[in-house]
């Protein structure tokens, strides 16, 4: 714990109540100033969006556009977020300085501690949240209607340029703006793909086993005969089935992968399940439901936040393969992957349109390794539980 | 029986003398080895059928070494494992016939304190939560009394009040153990089976602990079930012993005349073993015999005696008839042959 | 003087600072001599033994001092040097001997291997000199077992062909590091006689590291007694268990339940907890612990000084009074 900076600097940096309302500054006067410049420059940017784009902003509201509405709302929230959050922040840190008497790390706290030293992982992640940004903010920020077609022959195959940072498609369509809405489809699918996969896996899991014996062989062949499918061929067969949008495409790669968390998660719990603490939560009578939830799901979670960030990563190339053959989101909505498939054939010619969103997408797979990287070595049970000597 | 017991006025009245508290009959517990949907598998009887009562108040220790299946009598006994065969009386009522919500009631009489403090606590909750869970779930104080509540019990296992936001991963493993004893304690059990409680902890800790049981059973008069290998730990606290080999008891008898004048082949080792055991284990009597090797693995059915193979007085009646537990003395129960 | 170290200090380098593991430790170990080193968990004793024989894991090492053995500083050695020093000079006995034996080699050819490595056999004498050694260390049927993998041993058996294996290159020095902990009673003892017996038979020095003062006292000419990374005291065994001086010595032995005591006789722990050595107390690392402790104590630490004959002991209230 840092105790070198302490009171005097308060009288310096603005009013009690200036440094409630604006975000980051109760930091810089405690001396955290990384986290305090972090925190005002997020609402700085926030603020700067919503002026800037004060029409698309303030639009959102009137028109009935679900995601025009979700980009305008983020703003108001990251800027009422991060008031909010530097309040509390700041009382956590006041309080933490108290000494022998100070709240408990958490298990949580010693992770997020051990995560922040490792440089990659921490920029990783904020690559990962710049793209996220970015995907929710598409209708504010993209210059042009992704799927406007202007003047084709005079806009068709624009190298990069400050007009078109990213240049043109062969319609003449903006790829910046494209790369952006694309994002939204392949970003979104990921996350709620792996939400999806994960919850459903962690709960069956922990169910077989828990309960073990005859519940657990039965709901482990179960998972043995859905793994037995080849998953790659099965999607395939469900997209030819069904029309191929984000909703579908989501529960698709969703159901298709949860067999795989319920078997891991059914190994950590039987583990865990033979520790005494979870035998002392029966001897006091606990029911079962309550010791999954409460004892058991929360001591085998973070493996499976490692395997969480990996399988986004699986599943936006999953969906941008899809994307990539056809099976996927059909353009012209516009995917990273149907982008690239698009720009395939013209590769010499029409370099750009096929490297940016391959790029964007290749960053993406690789930051969500590296914080799987990270999330790993953070997350080390044995880091907590064993000591040298 | 004639037990002494403290001067304590509540502890007295919570344990009339020959009040029996839990009796077990025929307990065995056997678990089946390896996995498989059919085909014949091993089994290790850890508990190979034993008998025994606990009044009120009363302290048993239970002495044996690795595989004599002590702590899976225990276990057992708390229904932790589920056992193979036999009763389990507690409190007047058939404890082996109760289920779900029956049995998660029955269970707040009957608290077990685990071996290892390291893996005792839920990793992910504040030390104030852990011992609050109990308080919560059978609804003992008002929600609003809760924290005073945790409070008073992390008191008297000499935690500070400031801990209830720490979690288990920053505290010592003597302090870890006092929270796990708190926590058995909120639901005021009339039984604690304590498996092995000071075992893993350091020899400055270990007093500080058995001290606390100490204090449980004279001012609380809280009966248990005291499992312990370590015989010295055994002798401060139990009223009794009894000693398991191979998933029986060999011997029973009040501590004292235990320790002072064992009978049993296997105990009169035991004693002998203890590091300085020359010096204080024989002073009743003879000096013990040493044994050697080590104890046959309980994986088939019993025939003759469980010590016949390391016992140095073995016969031939030794290796064909199992002897039972017969009284040899004041309540002084032992199971051998060759002791008249 | 066999083995003799010298203000040894070594410390793990973590991400949550250092932890001096070892802070400064000096002893002699003469020649055919019993010396036991008692201490409780965490208190670095283990950390001696790794830093005597240079086997310390990453991110830890040994900072500073001097070890020689047979007048030779071990710490410049060459690590092929320190290999021959290893198993041939000073053999070692881990407390796991489960896990210390490959478990997929027979026990005899694990120690035909230390053999043939050490002292130069061939391979078939070496087998036979494998079996003699499981012979010596009390194994019953040593040609059979020899045959064994170690799932197919006993715990006692294993523990026994972990000597075996240490006792293979003939050590002038022979470590064991909780040599009994994870035993039991009846086996615990057997291993104690045994160690007792070979090192008469072959006549050589060991250290035994364990936190079981009576164990050690039982086996041990002398005993040194060690608390978070120091020395607190050092004098012969008879003397140290009938008249401790260090106030830490004198609870630990207050602390252990001796059996046959009666339950009358009141046990009394030490209070408090042992150090975490990344946070250590100021000055005498026991303070906060001990009765006694002044303001003289919480600034800097006492250094071992002769209390009596061959009885040295680092307190300030100890030395004051003589």
């Amino acid at each position: 714990m840092r105790r070198d900076d302490t009171e005097p600097r308060h009288s310096r940096l603005g009013s009690l109540g200036l440094r409630a309302l604006v975000p980051g500054l109760g930091h810089l006067a405690l001396g955290r100033t990384g986290r305090g410049i972090r925190l005002m420059l997020f609402s700085a940017a926030a603020i700067f969006l919503m002026v800037w784009r004060w029409d698309r902003f303030a639009d959102a509201f009137s028109a009935p556009f679900l995601d025009r509405w979700l980009a305008s709302v983020f703003l108001i929230l990251v800027l009422v977020g991060a008031v909010w959050y530097s309040r509390l922040d700041v009382g956590r840190i006041q309080r933490a300085r108290g000494e022998e008497k100070r709240p408990g790390k958490s298990p949580w706290a010693v992770a997020m501690r051990r995560f922040r030293q490792n440089r990659l992982a921490v920029y990783s992640i904020y690559v990962i949240i710049l793209f996220y940004a970015l995907a929710i903010l598409a209708p504010i920020l993209a210059p042009y209607d992704p799927a406007a077609i202007p003047d084709v022959m005079a806009n068709r195959y624009l190298p990069p340029s400050w007009a078109h940072p990213f240049g043109t498609d062969e319609f003449g369509r903006d790829l910046f703006s494209r790369a952006l809405y694309g994002a939204r489809v392949s970003l979104s699918i990921g996350l709620l793909a792996m939400i999806i996969a994960k919850t459903i896996g962690t709960l069956y899991g922990s169910v077989a086993a828990y309960f073990g014996g005859v519940v657990d062989n039965v709901l482990m062949r179960i998972v043995d005969v859905w793994i037995a499918f080849p998953t790659f061929y099965l999607m395939l067969m469900l997209v030819g089935v069904f029309e191929a949008n984000i909703v579908v495409l989501v529960l698709i790669l969703g159901l298709t992968a949860w067999p795989g968390t319920a078997r891991f998660i059914r190994g950590e719990i039987l583990s865990l399940k033979n520790q005494a603490f979870t035998e002392s939560a029966r001897a006091i009578g606990l029911p079962a439901h309550r010791i999954i939830v409460r004892h058991l799901i929360p001591s085998a979670l973070s493996p499976v936040l490692v395997t969480a960030a990996l399988a986004v990563a699986g599943m936006i190339g999953a969906e941008a393969g899809l994307s990539y053959l056809g099976l996927g989101i059909r353009p012209p909505t516009p995917s990273w992957g149907n982008m690239v498939a698009a720009g395939k054939d013209n590769l010499l010619n029409a370099w750009w349109v096929a490297f940016f969103p391959g790029g964007l997408l290749t960053l993406t797979l690789i930051s969500f390794s590296l914080l799987a990287d990270g999330l790993r070595d953070a997350l080390d049970p044995k880091a907590l539980m064993q000591k040298y000597v | 029986m004639v037990r002494t017991m403290t001067s304590d006025p509540t502890a007295a009245d919570r344990s009339r003398p020959g009040d029996v508290l839990l009796s077990v009959r025929g307990l065995k517990t056997y678990f089946r080895l390896g996995q498989g949907w059919a085909g014949k598998r091993d089994v290790v009887r850890a508990v190979d059928g034993v008998d025994f009562d606990l009044q009120r108040g009363e302290v048993l220790g239970l002495v044996g070494e690795s595989g004599s299946g002590k702590t899976t009598l225990g276990r057992s006994v708390a229904r932790l494992v589920e056992p193979t065969a036999g009763d389990i009386r507690f409190d007047g009522g058939d404890f082996r016939q109760l289920s779900g919500k029956e049995l998660r009631r029955a269970r707040r009489q009957l608290q077990i304190v685990f071996q290892d403090p390291y893996a005792s606590l839920s990793p992910r909750m504040q030390i104030g939560q852990i011992v609050a869970e109990p308080l919560r779930l059978h609804r003992l104080v008002p929600p609003s009394q809760t924290k005073e509540r945790v409070l008073e019990l992390l008191g008297r296992v000499g935690i500070e009040p400031y801990f209830i936001y720490r979690y288990p991963h920053e505290m010592s493993g003597g302090q870890r153990q006092r929270i796990a004893i708190a926590r058995a304690l909120a639901l005021e059990p009339e039984l604690i089976v304590a498996d092995e409680p000071v075992s893993a902890l350091d020899v400055s800790v270990q007093a500080q602990i058995l001290k606390i049981f100490l204090d449980l059973k004279r001012t609380d008069g809280i009966a248990m079930l005291f499992v312990s290998h370590d015989l010295g730990v055994v002798e401060r606290i139990a009223d009794r012993i009894s000693v398991m080999y191979r998933g029986l008891f060999v011997e029973q008898a009040p501590t004292d005349r235990l320790i002072r004048s064992p009978l049993h082949p296997y105990t009169q080792a035991l004693l002998a073993a203890v590091p300085g055991g020359s010096s204080t284990a024989g002073v009743g009597g003879e000096p013990h015999r040493q044994v050697r090797g080590e104890p046959p693995r309980a994986t088939e059915e019993l025939r003759g005696c469980p010590f016949e193979s390391r016992c140095p007085l073995a016969e031939q009646v030794c290796r064909e008839v199992t002897p039972a537990l017969e009284p040899k003395g004041p309540g002084h129960d032992v199971a051998c042959h060759r002791v008249g | 003087m066999l083995l003799s170290v010298r203000d040894l200090r070594s410390a793990f380098f973590l991400d949550e600072g250092e932890l001096w593991a070892v802070d400064g430790i000096s002893f002699d170990v003469d020649a055919g001599e019993t010396v036991g080193l008692v201490g409780e968990s965490g208190c670095g004793k283990t950390i001696v033994a790794l830093s005597i024989l240079d086997l310390i894991p990453y991110p830890g090492r040994v900072v500073s001092g001097r070890v020689s053995f047979e007048g030779r500083d071990l710490l410049d050695l060459s690590p092929e040097e320190m290999r021959q020093v290893r198993g041939a000079g000073i053999g070692i006995v881990f407390q796991e001997a489960a896990a210390a034996l490959n478990p997929v080699y027979r026990i005899g050819d694990q120690i035909a291997d230390v053999i043939r490595l050490h002292r130069g056999l061939d391979r078939r004498d070496a087998k036979r000199e494998a079996v003699e050694v499981l012979g010596a260390m009390g194994i019953p049927e040593p040609e059979k077992r020899a045959r064994s993998y170690p799932f197919e041993l006993s715990g006692g058996m294993k523990q026994r062909a972990m000597i075996a294996i240490a006792m293979a290159g003939r050590p002038k020095l022979l470590i064991a590091d909780e040599p009994t902990t994870a035993l039991d009673l009846t086996v615990q003892a057997e291993i104690a006689d045994l160690l007792r017996h070979i090192q008469g038979e072959y006549g050589m020095a060991m250290l035994i590291i364990s936190h079981d003062l009576e164990l050690v006292a039982e086996m041990a000419d002398r005993l040194m007694v060690m608390y978070a990374g120091r020395l607190v005291e050092t004098a012969r065994t008879k003397e140290l268990v009938a008249a401790p001086k260090h106030p830490y010595t004198q609870g630990l032995l207050r602390a252990i339940p001796v059996l046959g005591a009666g339950s009358d006789t009141p046990l009394q722990g030490i209070p408090g907890a042992v150090p975490d050595l990344l946070e250590l107390p100021s000055g005498c690392t026991f303070h906060p612990r001990c009765q006694l402790a002044d303001d003289e104590c919480r600034l800097e630490p006492p250094s071992l000084v002769d209390v009596a004959y061959r009885h040295r002991c680092a307190c300030y209230k100890v030395s004051a009074q003589t």
